[in-house]
């Protein structure tokens, strides 16, 4: 599996160049030659296996969901016979007309500046752990911190939706049936937690050169 | 009576088990070697930290813990707080919407049944496992390590609790949908007559306790108490 002088692509001062696997389950480090963690019993890896591959993978996935997510409509409620459909956008413009900024703004960031945003990044991320000359390992590190806390915040549209519909069903006058953009987009916003999880941020520092 | 009760819970909790020590437990954990999880540092851990004081990654600055030990009794107490709260909150009304005269009460536990009705079945799962499944199944999971450890007695499958509390944690969405439910209030403000209920009270309590147990046991704490548990 690993070749005789695999230690040479990892960074100095790392635990791979000495030898030694950080567990991902419970963070113990033991030599790679354990292969098993001697607490938890999980398989050690030195960096997590095909993270750049599943990472863009499931990013192609959620960039492709992301176009419905925003096209196709959210819902479609029906008042009096009339139907209204409404995508992310109009909701936002909705919000906007009747003057509640604060909730337009809190909608549109959660749910169109985090993904996108999100998805821009770890693309970005992916193009540094592989091929990128000059960046700051230091600044890259803070970005993806950020990307990886704020990712469930962008559920807050789907659960703003889910707690309306609700209460519009109970109330029994209104209609309202799901679009596909409902789901596409809480499909986007589980499918980058997981990139985001996938991704592992010792790639970018195993670039880091010897001086 | 009563003074005398208060009196010996006073001295009690001066007892050094109930306050933050002066030690680290990352030196209890990796005695010899230790690894930064973004930079993959070798470093020793330290020996020794003040409460409260924190630990961050020399190269990458990533900060690795708290540094202080947080009393067992404190998160066994909150943890059970925060079941009793999640218990209670869901089958309360949390809002009452008022149109055409009447009004109409939903609970949290409602809202995945009623988004069913509508075919929004995504939803429906995600606050069914999101928002009311996986907390408690993550409350569970540190009372199963930590009632064990304050009895003393052995836990059942310690590894596996553990393991579900760091697959579980970045999936659970309480704060989320806590504001998720200001954004629906302040919306419903504008169109009706809305009532809080008493569900909104406790699920906000519930928010607040929830995210304190989960900011303070970070991954090093827990495999810390399957150590001890496991010994």
């Amino acid at each position: 599996m690993l070749g005789p002088d695999y230690r040479a692509q990892f960074s100095k001062d790392s635990a791979a160049r000495a030898g030694y696997a950080r567990c991902e389950v419970c963070g113990k480090v033991s030599p790679i030659a354990t292969r098993k963690c001697p607490r938890c019993r999980s398989s050690l890896h030195l960096r997590e296996p095909q993270s750049i591959q599943n990472t863009l993978a499931l990013l192609i996935t959620a960039a492709i969901l992301y176009i419905p997510a925003n096209i196709l409509p959210m819902m479609t409620t029906t008042k009096l016979g009339q139907s209204v459909t409404s995508s992310i956008m109009g909701g936002v413009m909705i919000f906007i007309d009747e003057g509640s900024y604060l909730i337009a703004g809190i909608i549109f960031f959660a749910s169109i500046v985090i993904p996108s945003i999100k998805i821009l990044v770890l693309f970005w991320l992916c193009y540094c752990a592989m091929r990128a000359k000059r960046f700051s390992h230091t600044q890259l590190t803070q970005i993806y911190r950020v990307t990886e806390f704020i990712g469930k915040w962008s559920m807050i549209d789907v659960f703003v939706v889910a707690i309306l519909v609700a209460l519009v069903h109970i109330v029994g006058i209104v209609y309202v049936t799901a679009g596909f953009a409902a789901m596409a987009f809480s499909m986007v916003v589980i499918i980058t937690m997981l990139a985001a999880q996938k991704f592992d941020m010792r790639l970018i520092w195993d670039r880091l050169r010897d001086d | 009576m009563i003074v005398a009760a208060i009196t010996s819970l006073w001295e009690r909790s001066q007892r050094s088990e109930f306050l933050p020590q002066r030690c680290s437990y990352m030196a209890k954990i990796y005695d010899e070697k230790f690894a930064c999880v973004d930079c993959d540092l070798l470093m020793e851990a330290p020996k020794e930290l003040d409460p409260g004081e924190k630990f961050s990654c020399p190269r990458c600055g990533h900060r690795l813990t708290g540094g202080n030990l947080m009393p067992i009794d404190v998160v066994l107490s909150t943890s059970v707080t925060a079941v009793m709260l999640w218990a209670i909150a869901l089958f309360q009304p949390l809002l009452s919407f008022g149109a055409a005269g009447r009004y109409n009460a939903i609970t949290i536990f409602d809202i995945p049944f009623l988004l069913l009705d509508g075919e929004f079945y995504v939803a429906s799962t995600l606050v069914l496992t999101f928002v009311i499944f996986l907390p408690a199944l993550y409350l569970i999971a540190i009372l199963g390590l930590v009632i064990p450890l304050k009895l003393g007695t052995p836990a059942f499958h310690p590894v596996l609790l553990a393991k579900w509390l760091h697959y579980l944690g970045p999936w659970v969405m309480v704060e989320v949908f806590f504001l998720s439910i200001l954004v629906a209030l302040i919306k419903l403000t504008e169109s009706g007559d809305v009532l809080y209920g008493l569900g909104f009270w406790l699920f906000m309590a519930f928010s607040v306790v929830f995210t304190y147990v989960f900011s303070k046991v970070d991954s090093y704490k827990i495999w810390y108490w399957v150590d001890r548990v496991r010994t």
